[in-house]
């Protein structure tokens, strides 16, 4: 898609969401931020966060009444298995994900790379969120920076990010 | 929304010095974000690494998402992956 498509379609998007949600105000950066990749992959140990409401079925699930969203995280400790995992989000349907959990957050797939030495290692660490969160702000001003604290703590050298 | 919330994330991982690499279905939202790296795939909410109980589907699309990951040399690209959705 060139940049007019992109626009168009998200024009489109931004529309229909206000119609939905008056109060929703898209947040965006103001530029890409960007950190090179220094090392093969085979030297990276590589992090996850999902934003498809994931979260240990032993944890608080996210608050998906609050019309403003839920902007906390979970802490996924990676050596998880995925049957412990689960995902809580009525924004998407989530049949898929709660019968593996892999399909938005593929937390065995990394296992299985490292394991083979296709990548340096797993992060101890991932994070799980559930990413309706209409008012971008709070996000971004307080729970974002302690996700980057929390992965460089636990000495990620690259970080896959995957939505619901 | 959910890739407004993995935009805003993936720009404070990256500010703090670590590459990103996130996976967009939803490419127009993404680039309205401003991130680092992305990758596309014509998948549908829900489905981001494919179908349920298929490993080798998942290894699959991960190991292209990070190839991606080295790959780009340019903030702000968004490379869309040579993968079709078609439920077995």
């Amino acid at each position: 898609m060139n940049n007019q498509e992109l626009s168009t379609k998200f024009d489109r998007w931004l529309q229909l969401v206000t119609d939905m949600h008056a109060e929703f105000r898209f947040t965006g950066n103001p530029h890409a931020a960007w950190t090179p990749v220094t090392k093969p992959l085979s030297a990276m140990k590589i992090g996850l966060l999902g934003t498809g409401g994931i979260h240990l079925k032993s944890q608080e699930p996210y608050d998906l009444m609050n019309h403003h969203g839920d902007w906390r995280y979970r802490i996924i400790p990676s050596g998880s298995a995925a049957g412990e995992l689960m995902a809580s989000h009525t924004h998407y349907d989530t049949d898929d994900a709660n019968r593996d959990i892999n399909c938005v957050f593929p937390i065995d797939a990394l296992r299985t790379l490292a394991a083979g030495g296709e990548i340096g290692g797993v992060s101890p660490v991932h994070i799980g969120m559930m990413g309706f969160i209409p008012n971008g702000e709070p996000l971004r001003d307080e729970t974002a920076p302690v996700i980057a604290r929390i992965f460089r703590e636990a000495g990620a050298d690259a970080v896959l990010m995957v939505p619901g | 929304m959910c890739h407004q919330s993995v935009g805003l994330v993936q720009h404070a991982v990256e500010s703090a010095g670590i590459p990103v690499i996130s996976i967009a279905l939803r490419p127009e939202i993404t680039w309205a974000s401003k991130v680092s790296r992305a990758s596309y795939l014509r998948f549908p909410t829900g489905n981001p690494l494919g179908e349920p109980n298929r490993p080798e589907q998942h290894l699959t699309i991960l190991r292209a998402v990070l190839q991606a990951l080295v790959a780009i040399d340019q903030p702000g690209t968004i490379a869309e992956l040579p993968f079709r959705w078609r439920r077995m």
